[in-house]
């Protein structure tokens, strides 16, 4: 499968069309909707009524779970219209339209916890000349760290291209202050594979240590339906060409199709 | 963006941090939500705001509250329900947030502060 952030930056991807797409597609939605659970149960926060920072929190699906659990949310995300879905939506958190990967600044210690599902893979991609992953990553954990109360933890659900990445990743987060943890679940599963980046400003302590989840049905299921996938998608090395053939028929049959811009077809680079 | 947010947020320019607190804010739409009174999340955020801040900005928008806060207050219902009211309820549509450090001003449109910097601002 292709991987979003190859396709285009964050804040073009996700445009007004493919922002509804997201937020309508009810196997994303209950996808999403999993792991922002599972990313709030490895938070252990203290009680309810907490403040917590989403991280590309989009059309918000991930902060209505944190809603239903009681918490109030404040949302950053690239995508303006992500956010204006998630207006419409009537998230009932706080949206601002922000970079994570430079960086942000709070009041001292205000947030008592942090999630992000599904978002900084996007961070890996340097979208710009003057983009560095590194500097990003170092830019987005140095001001999460200041943001979060002591003994606080985020939890960062993410979809690593290779290793190497949650190495680096993990790597920045340390350099930043934090103790770093990662729980897989499915370890088994090439499809329900996840990965949480448990991050702790402080000692482990009182922190119940959390057991990777290996249900064999769920993993069965998944697999079945990867087999039928993969005969779908063998496509061909999408070329710009390609692409714009191919976008050019879909206008000829009345399809609303995103105009081409420079990123159209664009191998992008991955700096890592 | 609603008041609770305003309390907490400053100015994204590397330079000014720390020093940027509280951005000036500039409202020229507000709407009222009503969302309903909770008690336990009101209390959690009154330990994290800077009561100066908020009693100014309260006061700016034709709300007054008293000059400081006591730990007592926490029991006080009529006054954590204003509380509540002030900080979830109320949603500033569009305006501007200005720090007062640097100047930099982030527009707020339809209740969405836009914190995203230009290449040359960038950390
Ligand atoms: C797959 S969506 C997930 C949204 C939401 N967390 C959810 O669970 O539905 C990934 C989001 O990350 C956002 N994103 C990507 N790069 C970002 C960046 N540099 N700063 C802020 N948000 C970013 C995208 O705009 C997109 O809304
Ligand atoms: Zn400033």
């Amino acid at each position: 499968m292709s991987r979003p952030e190859n396709v285009a930056p964050a804040q073009y991807y996700y445009n007004s069309e493919e922002a509804e797409k997201y937020t309508s597609n009810s196997r994303i939605i209950e996808v999403q909707a999993h792991m922002s659970q599972r990313a709030i149960e490895l938070l252990q926060l203290p009680s309810s009524g907490c403040l917590v920072l989403d991280l590309g929190c989009g059309s918000g699906l991930s902060g209505s779970e944190l809603s239903d659990s009681g918490h109030f949310w404040i949302g950053m995300d690239i995508s303006p219209s992500m956010l204006l879905v998630a207006l419409d939506r009537e998230a009932e958190g706080d949206l601002m339209l922000a970079d994570i990967g430079n960086g942000f600044h709070f009041a001292p210690g205000c947030f008592d916890g942090c999630i992000s599902i599904s978002a900084i893979q996007w961070l890996c991609n340097a979208e710009k000349a003057s983009h560095n992953p590194y500097k990003r990553f170092s830019n987005l954990f140095n001001s999460l760290y200041k943001a979060l109360a002591r003994g606080a933890r985020a939890v960062f659900q993410f979809y690593p291209a290779h290793p190497q990445q949650i190495e680096i990743i993990t790597q920045s987060a340390v350099k930043a202050g934090f103790m770093a943890d990662m729980v897989i679940d499915f370890p088994e599963s090439t499809k329900a594979k996840k990965y949480y980046l448990i991050l702790h400003t402080g000692s482990k302590s009182g922190y119940m240590n959390p057991m990777p989840l290996n249900d064999e049905d769920e993993v069965k299921v998944s697999k079945r339906k990867i087999v039928k996938k993969e005969k779908h998608v063998k496509c061909k090395n999408k070329s710009k060409e390609w692409i714009i053939n191919k976008k050019e028929r879909q206008r000829k049959q009345g399809k609303e199709i995103r105009p081409d811009t420079k990123y159209t077809g664009r191998k992008r680079h991955d700096r890592f | 963006m609603r008041l609770l947010t305003h309390n907490l947020l400053m100015c994204n320019l590397k330079t000014c941090a720390g020093q940027n607190f509280p951005l000036a804010l500039q409202a020229n739409e507000i709407s009222e939500e009503n969302t309903e009174f909770n008690l336990v999340l009101t209390q959690k955020m009154l330990g994290k705001l800077d009561w100066k801040a908020f009693h100014r900005v309260a006061d700016s928008l034709g709300h007054t509250l008293p000059e400081e806060l006591t730990p007592e207050d926490q029991n006080n219902d009529e006054l954590m329900q204003r509380l509540h009211h002030l900080l979830f309820n109320i949603v500033v549509l569009s305006g501007t947030l200005t720090c007062q450090s640097c100047g930099r001003a982030y527009p707020i449109d339809k209740g969405i502060p836009n914190m995203l910097l230009e290449d040359s601002e960038e950390a």
